[in-house]
């Protein structure tokens, strides 16, 4: 029997194509400070051209790009802000969902508003998968936010 | 030395091409977070400033400040003045870079927390007294921000 470690899992998913290293846009001769995968279809949203030509939806994929380039550069004294109970109205940048043990996490891109929510999930210290994500107008009810986290174990 | 990545995504900037909005966007959420950055690091560096002196000396609500310090969504300028001027620093000689200048740049380790850019130049104002603000002034802190 063979086993994994999460991080080999990672990069046999990297190497099939699954997921892929996002790079910054725009780094500025400085190592990355934080590692983030994402799904081709979330990379295409990502990556510039951004809305397909909607102008709305260029600016809120823009600025999420930014929050994910900002994330792989290094935040404020290199700290992330994480919101400090489930639901709190906040502007921090993270947040863990509601049920712990699921290990689900948020990247709160809230601004242009309502913003986006990207969803995933730390393989080890400072290395973050993205999966999934969605508009926030799509996550205004408690049944909204159980779907997202579902859809996003699927 | 400038990858191909890199190059597609400033080609409108370094040929002198009209700026998709998009990118624009892009620029003007990374300046506001930078400004962000340089704010929040010289918050932290003055241990004995809480959000309700920088609310107090601004007019501001605590609350008001705990979610500028929080995220520059919606930063503006003024927004910028204001929390220098209470942090009692300024811009000193803010300076740019051409775009091309900056990617050229060979890779270098950084120490954490010891960011540098252009903006990072502060320089204090001649008069600043931190006033203590009594025992209830460090409750107005969110756990998420607080020092």
């Amino acid at each position: 029997m063979i086993y994994m470690s999460i991080q080999d899992e990672v990069n046999t998913h990297v190497a099939l194509g699954q997921l892929i290293k996002v790079r910054q846009s725009f780094p500025l001769g400085v190592p990355d400070r934080r590692v983030i995968y994402v799904t081709p279809i979330l990379m295409s949203l990502l990556d510039s051209p951004w809305g397909n030509g909607d102008i709305k939806w260029e600016k809120r994929w823009s600025r999420a790009r930014w929050q994910v380039d900002e994330f792989i550069d290094g935040l404020p004294g290199d700290r992330i802000m994480v919101r400090s109970a489930p639901r709190k109205k906040s502007t921090c940048f993270m947040s863990l969902l509601d049920s712990e043990n699921d290990d689900i996490w948020e990247i709160r891109c809230q601004d242009p508003k309502p913003g986006i929510r990207i969803f995933g999930s730390f393989v080890k210290q400072d290395e973050f998968v993205a999966l999934t994500a969605l508009p926030h107008e799509c996550l205004s009810s408690e049944e909204d936010w159980n779907r997202a986290t579902q859809q996003y174990k699927e | 030395m400038t990858t191909l990545h890199e190059q597609s995504f400033l080609t409108e900037i370094l040929e002198g091409k009209p700026i998709p909005f998009g990118k624009l966007e892009y620029f003007r959420a990374r300046l506001r977070s930078r400004l962000h950055q340089l704010v929040v690091s010289v918050w932290m560096r003055q241990e004995t400033v809480t959000q309700a002196d920088l609310a107090r000396r601004i007019g501001r609500k605590p609350e008001v400040i705990n979610r500028l310090l929080g995220a520059p969504g919606n930063w503006t300028l003024y927004t910028v003045s204001d929390l220098l001027v209470a942090l009692g620093v300024d811009l000193d000689k803010p300076s740019v870079t051409p775009i091309a200048e900056l990617f050229s740049r060979p890779t270098q380790p950084v120490p954490l927390g010891n960011q540098t850019n252009a903006l990072n130049t502060v320089a204090r104002l001649p008069v600043y007294q931190p006033i203590p603000t009594g025992v209830g002034a460090a409750a107005n802190a969110s756990p998420e921000i607080s020092k």
